[in-house]
């Protein structure tokens, strides 16, 4: 493994953000990360709103999957991609704002301090982020916690925050076979496997009206549930 | 023969058939689906037989026996075809994903 310097180039850093039919908000989500001088690869995973012709302007690596294949596909896609490009470290971005771009320093730090192989931010290390999460969404996450935590025996304190950070051989022992969104418990899956370190940073997550509706439904985590377990048996 | 006993072996021979020549090419499901074709026929001339076997295991009727065994196929094609569905979807992911890096736009540099 290539050793890390500390003030490592910002491009080597490759922001990962997977894109479905996001729109405008992903180009404003792009716009707010140029500043800090990431790499950023958008993963268009079949949009039929129009992506490319919003992003065509923007200064990002652009790839686009032929047809819609789901989030943890589209990840995949990138992780390869940034592998190829040299990528130093890898973080999964959500296209629609509600990782605060503040948060990958943090989500880096205890990488290059060497304290673990793999970062995720959590919305439950710190009582203040806490509160900004609505009530309803909590209930349903300290759920997800404890059945991520049975399922793959890592226990979070917070569970399908797809907000992670990974350094280039972590990236490379890893690969997510399942499409959806069961993708985050695979993640877990797949860490402990290859016996990479975990450790959680704390990071606020925006809940802005557009991430609220375009976010999973609380029906759907049943469906994750049926995907995940299926997966475990089959 | 009852009309109903010609009507059924007749489709079970044009199934197999079907099944024979356009679907699995492999040795061992070749000979389960002839020796399956060839069950459902001698139980179609001989419709106690089910029955005999039934209460050999202890259930009522032979109707009741072939239904349980349906259930359980029906289960075990469900979950071959889930694998298969899985299989399919991740070649489809790989091709997809390979079109997707194959045809990457990096950022054009702007001065």
């Amino acid at each position: 493994m290539r050793q890390p310097s500390p003030e490592c180039v910002q491009s080597r850093v490759f922001l990962v953000i997977p894109a479905y039919n996001e729109g405008r908000v992903l180009a404003s989500t792009i716009r707010g990360l140029l500043p800090y001088g990431y790499s950023i690869v958008v993963v268009d995973d079949g949009s039929s709103d129009g992506t490319t012709a919003i992003l065509k302007d923007l200064p990002v690596h652009y790839l686009r999957h032929p047809v819609n294949l789901g989030q943890g596909a589209a990840l995949q896609t990138g992780m390869d991609y940034a592998l190829a490009q040299g990528a130093e470290y890898i973080v999964h971005f959500d296209a629609d704002g509600q990782h605060p771009a503040e948060g990958i320093p943090s989500l880096l730090a205890p990488i290059r301090r060497g304290e673990c192989d793999v970062a995720v931010g959590s919305r439950f290390l710190d009582p203040e982020n806490v509160k900004l999460i609505p009530r309803g969404r909590r209930i349903l996450l300290r759920g997800a916690v404890v059945i991520s935590g049975i399922l793959t025996n890592l226990w979070l304190s917070d569970a399908h925050n797809g907000f992670r950070a990974l350094p280039r051989a972590a990236a490379q022992k890893l690969r997510l076979h399942e499409n959806g969104f069961a993708h985050a418990t695979e993640f877990l899956d797949e860490v402990r496997r290859a016996k990479l370190r975990l450790q959680e940073v704390p990071v606020a997550i925006r809940y802005t009206d557009y991430s609220q509706a375009k976010g999973q439904p609380a029906s759907n985590s049943v469906n994750i549930l049926i995907d995940v377990l299926l997966r475990k048996v089959l | 023969m009852l009309p109903i006993q010609a009507i059924l072996i007749a489709l079970l021979v044009l199934i197999g058939g079907i099944y024979l020549t356009a679907l699995s090419s492999r040795l061992v499901s070749r000979l389960a689906l002839l020796s399956l074709v060839a069950a459902g026929v001698v139980c179609v001339i001989n419709p106690n037989l089910t029955t005999r076997i039934a209460h050999r295991v202890g259930v009522g009727r032979g109707t009741d026996l072939l239904l349980y065994l349906f259930c359980l196929a029906s289960v075990t094609v469900f979950l071959k075809l889930y694998k298969k569905n899985r299989a399919i979807e991740e070649k489809l992911t790989e091709v997809a994903r390979q079109v997707a890096l194959q045809g990457a736009q990096a950022p054009h540099r702007e001065a």
